[in-house]
């Protein structure tokens, strides 16, 4: 019964975050103008609907799909590599998307003739290829392979190896596309269009309810993969579907904002200490409630606290959750067994 | 019904890729016996009992249950049969006992673990039977190693499934905990009428609890009632 | 709860982080520059280098050579930068130059020829800064420039063997004609101060008669194109800003930065969705790329009315823009070109190209 409370209170933080949320910005708007765009009259001059639209909204979609869907995933990695500091970029997806990204940014000049051809769509293309290439490459061998661990070291590696790959490219680049490749992996909210992100939204909610779905299955994987597997389950095909509905949300996330750090691993455990449970049906809806409200957090203050502009999102949430992951590790370590 | 044959074993031959056993087994259990199966380390108890419960597949032969063979039914099924206590418990956090011994009846209920007055009935009278009631409420990680245990057995009983199987229970238990805990368990066999299989080291403690010994030594698995390996001489092999 | 207090300590002091700006005078005997000063000496000149308006180095130039002196003229040099080479050249020593940094990006044709012959080589840029080649070139001076920490401990090195380096602060003036006016510095070690001196004097009139020339109405301005949701646009008081308001132009922040700040796409929306003309889009040659950085400044009016003119007509074939390297050297041509955008007369621009 005291979940209801908890999820009241969670939801009402979460609107509350929200209004504050589309009311940051550089000019004064009214929230009673937001809503009537919103609801119902828009007899507002065309600039004012396009900032409402264009901007605030689409900064508030984002913020908060990015922050339910990176969220779940953290939580899903958490229960099937049984890791307390999984995080949704262990498969190393993200950096699948950044690679593709770097070929693109950092490569324009090296193969291609001239910086012009980088658009944002070639962006969000090579990033969606290179994240898809990871996970096939994390199928193909979670297939084959029986033990987690093993596939977290070839998620590792996989990292590591892009992540190298990335280096090299960044040295034999000129300093303007190094920057440009650097700003990308600072994350961004604010460079997602209306209509983008409204897009994310369908995936992001199937996604998070397909993988709803298994929390009967996910809560007996916590117990043990043979315990599982002695209850039914089938681990290769649960490895299978939670990494496609992972990599599906952090793939697309990834393409969009760019690298979103801290909050798939920091999320899940706030979650778990608010509501003294492991259960996935309690934990999913609250993580993506709680991840959504962590990142409009961040958004807010990458908007505020620098007057002369904003702040890239990735220092600010690292900044906000950091103290949240050092709380993690202490309180894990009496529970060691 | 007691006596009545509940698993049927026949033709197996298990191992991880080379055969673990020279000749197949033929082998049968029935309801309220409580079985032992021993051997020395590295000879495949372990693998046996992961081959019973499907972690890994039999290199040849057929395991029945109630006359249903295991090979033809679906896992989730095949979890209404058998259950399955490992003999370390993973600790998670934030799990209650209650949450943990509920866990039994996953084969029974749907996708989202809706539980029905009748499996909260059998989940509350087990935890009555245990003596868990005082911890039902606490978290995994709060009680005792023993008691973490305790639950597991629990969640096995409420999974009802004629045949139960543990893998090394004994392994870190004390002299006297061994004994209170076979005891036990020699009592639900017989109490509940189910088939419950135990790996162990132990020998003398298994012959003083157990019905019927499952010896698996020289490449071969055959069952023994335990006056035939008292007087049979196998026990003073094994000195 | 102490934990809320440090994040909160925290994000106040980050959020106090502004850059510094002060205003120092002109350096010695010059008129607009402010980062180098100088004075004729028995035999030479003393030029005195400064940054952020602290005096950095002293450099001693000498006819006769000496110890701690640099023998001038310099007969070689190596050159990190093309507007060095555009000063270097327009004093008519272009076959000094022995090395360059990122000789792809060379506009200017005889240069270039020089190049394609071998008679300057590249000597590679960033990392991969290829000392040895450098060493090679036995130049008397290295005009460096945008070089990392590093890669500027590895070329003091070259101080050991007689190769003076010495960091040209050229690129962080402020005000146009005080960039424009450091070909007096190059001038000084080709010994012609006197011909560097002539040549800017008649560029400053000739920059300030255009400065002169009225605008009817004076064009609001946008510049520069925002990347992953940061625009960064130059500040009020910055290089090109100054280039705009000389030119006639409201530029759109009116902050005394001279540095780039961090806006969101929103703000300059704010600020210049209405702005009258659109400049400096990085290298984009089409009104439709830059709908691809980002299709919400479709909203903006510069492009719907087609109004995007971007400095970069003259490129090589890498993507260099000779706005920064001739450009530098003729700042009346830039003025020129701004006015002539700003008073709706779009034809015969010199440096920059109207996006269609």
């Amino acid at each position: 019964m005291s979940y209801i409370i908890k999820f009241v209170v969670i939801i009402i933080v979460l609107l509350a975050l929200a209004v504050y949320d589309v009311c940051t910005g550089s000019n004064e708007i009214p929230l009673s103008d937001i809503l009537n765009y919103i609801f119902g009259s828009s007899e507002m001059p065309e600039p004012y609907m396009f900032t409402i639209r264009e901007f605030r909204l689409a900064r508030l979609i984002t913020a908060i799909v990015a922050g339910a869907a990176l969220s779940v995933s953290g939580l899903l990695m958490q229960t099937v590599f049984r890791n307390p500091l999984a995080g949704p970029y262990v498969l190393g997806i993200s950096n699948g998307a950044s690679l593709g990204v770097a070929v693109i940014v950092l490569g324009s000049g090296l193969f291609m003739p001239s910086a012009a051809e980088v658009s944002n769509f070639t962006i969000l293309l090579a990033a969606g290829i290179g994240a898809a290439s990871v996970l096939l490459l994390i199928l193909a061998v979670s297939m084959r392979v029986k033990d987690i661990l093993s596939i977290l070291i070839v998620g590792i590696l996989v990292s590591g190896v892009v992540a190298s790959v990335v280096n090299v490219m960044q040295f034999f680049s000129n300093e303007v596309n190094v920057k440009s490749y650097v700003v990308w992996t600072m994350g961004s909210l604010d460079s997602v269009s209306f209509d983008d992100s409204v897009a994310l939204v369908p995936l992001c909610l199937i996604a998070c309810a397909v993988l709803y779905l298994f929390s009967k299955k996910l809560n007996i994987l916590l117990l043990g993969e043979q315990f599982a597997i002695s209850m039914g389950l089938n681990i290769k095909w649960l490895r299978v579907v939670v990494f496609v509905g992972v990599s599906a949300l952090t793939g697309a996330v990834t393409a969009f904002c760019g690298p979103l750090g801290f909050i798939g691993l920091a999320v899940p455990h706030i979650s778990r200490w608010i509501f003294n449970t492991s259960d996935h049906f309690v934990l999913v809806p609250a993580s993506m409630i709680l991840g959504a409200a962590f990142l409009l957090c961040g958004d807010i203050l990458s908007h505020t606290l620098y007057s002369q502009g904003v702040l890239p999102i990735n220092a600010v949430i690292s900044i906000l959750g950091a103290p949240f992951i050092i709380w993690i590790v202490f309180k894990n370590q009496r529970t060691v067994i | 019904m007691m006596g009545e044959v509940v698993l049927n074993i026949e033709g197996l031959v298990f191992g991880h890729k080379a055969p673990l056993v020279s000749q197949a087994v033929d082998i049968s259990a029935s309801a309220g016996d409580f079985i032992c199966l021993v051997g020395r380390n590295g000879t495949g108890k372990t693998t046996m009992l992961s081959t019973l419960i499907g972690v890994k597949k039999p290199l040849a032969g057929h395991i029945s249950i109630c006359g249903v063979p295991l090979d033809r039914i679906s896992a989730r099924e095949k979890s209404r049969y058998i259950s399955f206590v490992p003999s370390k418990v993973e600790a998670v956090l934030n799990m209650r006992i209650r949450d943990l011994i509920a866990v039994g009846r996953s084969p029974y209920t749907n996708i989202f673990d809706h539980r029905t007055k009748a499996d909260e009935a059998i989940i509350e009278d087990f935890i009555q039977k245990f003596g868990l009631s005082d911890i039902a409420a606490s978290m995994i990680t709060e009680v005792s190693d023993g008691e973490r245990q305790k639950a597991m057995i629990c969640r096995a009983m409420v999974q009802q499934t004629p045949v139960i199987l543990l893998d090394e229970p004994t392994a870190f238990l004390d002299f006297f905990a061994k004994r209170k805990l076979l005891s036990d368990l020699k009592k639900i066999a017989s109490e509940e009428n189910r088939c419950i299989i135990f790996s162990c080291h132990d020998l003398e403690i298994a012959a003083k609890y157990c019905s019927n010994i499952w010896l698996l030594d020289d490449r071969k698995l055959e069952s023994v009632t335990v006056d035939e390996f008292l007087n049979g001489g196998y026990f003073s092999k094994y000195q | 709860m102490n934990r809320l207090v440090i994040i909160i300590i925290a994000l106040l002091f980050l959020s106090s982080c502004k850059g510094f700006e002060q205003e120092c005078g002109v350096g010695k005997n010059n008129r607009y520059a402010e980062n180098f000063g100088f004075e004729k000496t028995e035999n030479g000149y003393d030029i005195t280098l400064r940054r952020n308006c602290k005096e950095v180095k002293v450099l001693h130039l000498s006819r006769t050579g000496g110890k701690s002196a640099i023998k001038i003229p310099i007969r070689s040099a190596v050159c990190f930068s093309t507007t060095h080479t555009a000063f270097i050249s327009q004093l008519g020593e272009t076959a000094s130059i022995k090395g360059i940094s990122g000789t792809e990006y060379v506009c200017d044709p005889n240069v270039v020829k020089m190049i394609e012959e071998g008679k300057i080589v590249e000597i590679g840029y960033d990392k991969q800064l290829d000392m040895e080649r450098i060493i090679s070139l036995k130049p008397d001076v290295v005009f460096a420039f945008g070089v990392d920490n590093e890669s500027l401990s590895g070329l003091q090195k070259l101080e050991k063997i007689g190769i003076q380096v010495i960091i040209v602060y050229d690129y962080i003036e402020p005000k146009p004609l005080g960039r424009t006016e450091w070909i007096k510095f190059f001038g000084c070690f080709y010994d012609k101060l006197d011909e560097a001196q002539h040549y800017f004097d008649s560029v400053e009139n000739k920059y300030n008669e255009i400065k002169e020339l009225p605008v009817e109405t004076s064009p609001k301005v946008l510049v520069s194109l925002p990347w992953k949701g940061t625009w960064w646009v130059p500040g009020g008081n910055s290089f090109f800003a100054n280039f705009v308001k000389d030119a006639g132009g409201k530029y759109i922040f009116d902050n005394e930065s001279t540095e780039s700040l961090p806006y969101s796409i929103e703000q300059v929306f704010g600020a210049a969705s209405d702005a009258d003309v659109w400049l400096n889009t990085n290298e984009k040659t089409k009104r439709s790329q830059i709908l691809e950085v980002d299709s919400r400044l479709e909203k903006f009016s510069p492009y719907n009315n087609a109004r995007i003119y971007n400095n970069n007509r003259i490129s090589s074939k890498y993507g260099g823009s000779d706005f920064w390297e001739s450009g530098i050297v003729h700042p009346d041509i830039i003025l020129l070109d701004l006015h002539k955008i700003f008073t709706g007369d779009d034809k015969n621009l010199h440096y920059y190209m109207k996006l269609d």
